[in-house]
């Protein structure tokens, strides 16, 4: 590489094809010099990356490459310590001499012209002001960067996963450790605030052994209309995703539940409840609203019918099955360590009931059908005989199913 | 801490305490690397972690004193080059043995087996530093020691701007030279 090559190269590199070629006629460029730097620019990757990555992939990566080591007010970007599909925190110390400190800090992760990521991540930085909770990650600091680039600066928790710290943990700690993360959600949503993204990525435990909940990237205010949920699918991490949240219905704290079951699920069988290792997003998605995960008594045997329980209640796929609050959910997990009776299995086989109602209706009806089938064929046969206990199948399939239906009218009024 | 007072030296411009420093780290840097080898077999392991982990190790958490993370992360990069380049030759005389240590954001030429591809990359920064021996020391302080454009600019004593300008052309020179090989023409471009 001559001097001259190299000028040459930044002179056009980021010039169309036409402007170079213009560029090279005007300046005179020699023939050589000129072959050179265009057999360079074939294998120029942009102002970095090493290699050919999708477009958006390396677009994101020079933003990001290019703001290491940038400042936000009175820090300094260190390196990036996570991505999520709203933007990328940051590693940050602070700069200005005055302290020693380190903090988390989040940009958007593409550039500043996609308003609805610009939206959410304002509408985030005033959820996160208005909640003060030792169990989620402070926010420190607010600003724009001079470009205009918003950023917010958070607590940075030093720890691990909840999932990593937790695979070490017995049954009852991993139990109270739970119990722990499920206090600065239902702070929230008595806040009216909704998480929407709780997964083990999102909850740390520091060196204290507090969990922390991180990201309130895609929370929602309760009251807010809501309208582009569709776009935040993209977003959404399906393992830990309730079903109705891929079908863009309203948010409600009942999302949350879910995601805590689907949290406390892979604490405790260490998957988690709709493993995916290769499945096509429809697949996913099927998976999510029809598929009944696998009892985690079934993948770890001494859990115990009771967490069954009580993992399918916050995991049922009907928001409103599930528990009313975190602090039910939370109520029923210290009931089981101190060893009550927790307040799901009792009705736990009513649902259960009416879950399989159409199986059983469609069963008896079969059972019923045969019954008159062999009258019809035998008119002399008393009806108490042979036939007898077929049709005692049959009437308490129906009874079961209209018992149950009673059940639930008892405990919650009429079906919709 | 005596290596903390050895950075310390080396940003004041002695050239001694460089000298004293690089077999410190050398050895420092192997062990983390040795350590990874036996413990994680068959996975995968960033350079740019080494050589954080070795700096954390044999410095402390407790001193976050920005030059003398530059000078460590500059004397780190070249040797974790060296260190890259004899265990894949050694990978490549013996049986693989399962680590695999990625330079950072090379990974991505996984068709290749990595210890041939980095021993073509270390041959290829030879040639480049007969001529540039700047730019093969940015290319080790970004790729080797996961270095920020800032850091480097600050260890060489240069702008931000040019090492990214620099990097950039660098790239694209390497690219080319490893690139007919391994990837056909122009795969860098798409």
């Amino acid at each position: 590489m001559t001097p001259e090559t190299e000028l040459i190269f930044h002179a056009v590199s980021d010039l169309t094809i036409e402007a170079r070629g213009r560029y090279f006629e005007e300046n005179n460029v020699i023939a050589s010099v000129r072959r050179e730097v265009e057999s360079l620019l074939q294998f120029d990757s942009g102002a970095s990356g090493f290699l050919a990555q999708g477009l958006l992939d390396s677009a994101s990566q020079n933003t990001e490459q290019a703001r290491e080591g940038s400042f936000c007010g009175a820090y300094r970007l260190v390196r990036v310590l996570g991505k999520g599909g709203m933007g990328t925190v940051y590693l940050a110390e602070r700069a200005d001499g005055e302290v020693t400190q380190f903090a988390a800090i989040k940009l958007l992760r593409y550039g500043g012209d996609d308003s609805f990521r610009m939206e959410r991540f304002l509408l985030e930085r005033q959820i996160l002001a208005s909640i003060n909770h030792p169990n989620i990650a402070r926010l420190l600091d607010a600003g724009h960067r001079p470009n205009g680039e918003p950023y917010l600066v958070m607590e940075y928790v030093e720890g691990e996963r909840v999932d990593e710290y937790a695979s070490r943990l017995k049954l009852h700690d991993k139990l109270k450790l739970m119990i722990q993360i499920c206090e600065p959600v239902a702070y929230a949503h008595r806040n009216l605030i909704v998480h929407r993204d709780l997964k083990p990525g999102n909850i740390m435990v520091d060196s204290a052994g507090r969990p922390k909940l991180l990201d309130f990237g895609i929370a929602k205010i309760l009251e807010e209309a809501t309208d582009r949920t569709q776009t935040l699918h993209r977003m959404l991490t399906p393992d830990y995703s309730s079903p109705e949240q891929f079908t863009a219905q309203a948010p409600t704290t009942a999302n949350d539940i879910y995601s805590l079951g689907a949290v406390l699920y892979k604490l405790l069988t260490g998957s988690s409840p709709h493993a995916f290792p290769d499945s096509t997003p429809d697949q996913i998605l099927t998976d999510i609203q029809m598929r009944e995960p696998v009892r985690p008594s079934k993948l770890v045997p001494g859990l115990g019918g009771d967490l069954d329980a009580i993992l399918s209640k916050a995991l049922r796929k009907e928001p409103e099955e599930r528990y009313r609050t975190v602090d039910e959910f939370a109520a029923d997990l210290q009931a089981f360590l101190e060893e009550r009776s927790v307040s799901v299995r009792r009705r736990d086989w009513i649902y259960r009931a009416w879950k399989f109602r159409w199986p059983i209706l469609a069963f008896a009806w079969a059972v019923a059908t045969l019954n008159l089938w062999y009258l019809v064929r035998n008119p002399r046969t008393k009806l108490l005989h042979g036939a007898d206990v077929m049709s005692l199948l049959g009437c308490g399939g129906y009874f079961g199913v209209a018992f149950a239906y009673l059940l639930r009218i008892l405990r919650r009024g009429p079906f919709k | 801490m005596e290596l903390t007072k050895l950075l310390q030296r080396i940003h004041a411009g002695d050239r001694g305490a460089l000298d004293a420093a690089i077999p410190l780290v050398y050895a420092e840097l192997k062990k983390v690397a040795a350590n990874h080898l036996r413990k994680e077999a068959g996975q995968r392991v960033e350079t740019t972690a080494l050589v954080h982990e070795t700096y954390v190790k044999m410095t402390g958490l407790h001193h976050p004193c920005y030059e003398n993370r530059t000078h460590f992360f500059a004397i780190a990069s070249r040797l974790m080059r060296q260190i890259l380049v004899d265990h894949a030759r050694a990978g490549l005389t013996h049986k693989r043995d399962g680590l695999e240590i990625e330079v950072t954001e090379l990974s991505n030429l996984a068709s290749t087996p990595r210890s041939t591809l980095l021993l073509d990359l270390d041959e290829a920064l030879d040639r480049l530093a007969a001529t540039d021996p700047r730019k093969v020391e940015l290319i080790e302080m970004r790729y080797f020691g996961g270095m920020t454009a800032e850091e480097s600019a600050e260890a060489l004593g240069i702008t931000a701007h040019m090492v990214r300008r620099d990097i950039r052309i660098a790239h694209a020179w390497l690219h080319r030279e490893l690139g007919q090989g391994l990837w056909g023409a122009g795969a860098g471009i798409e």
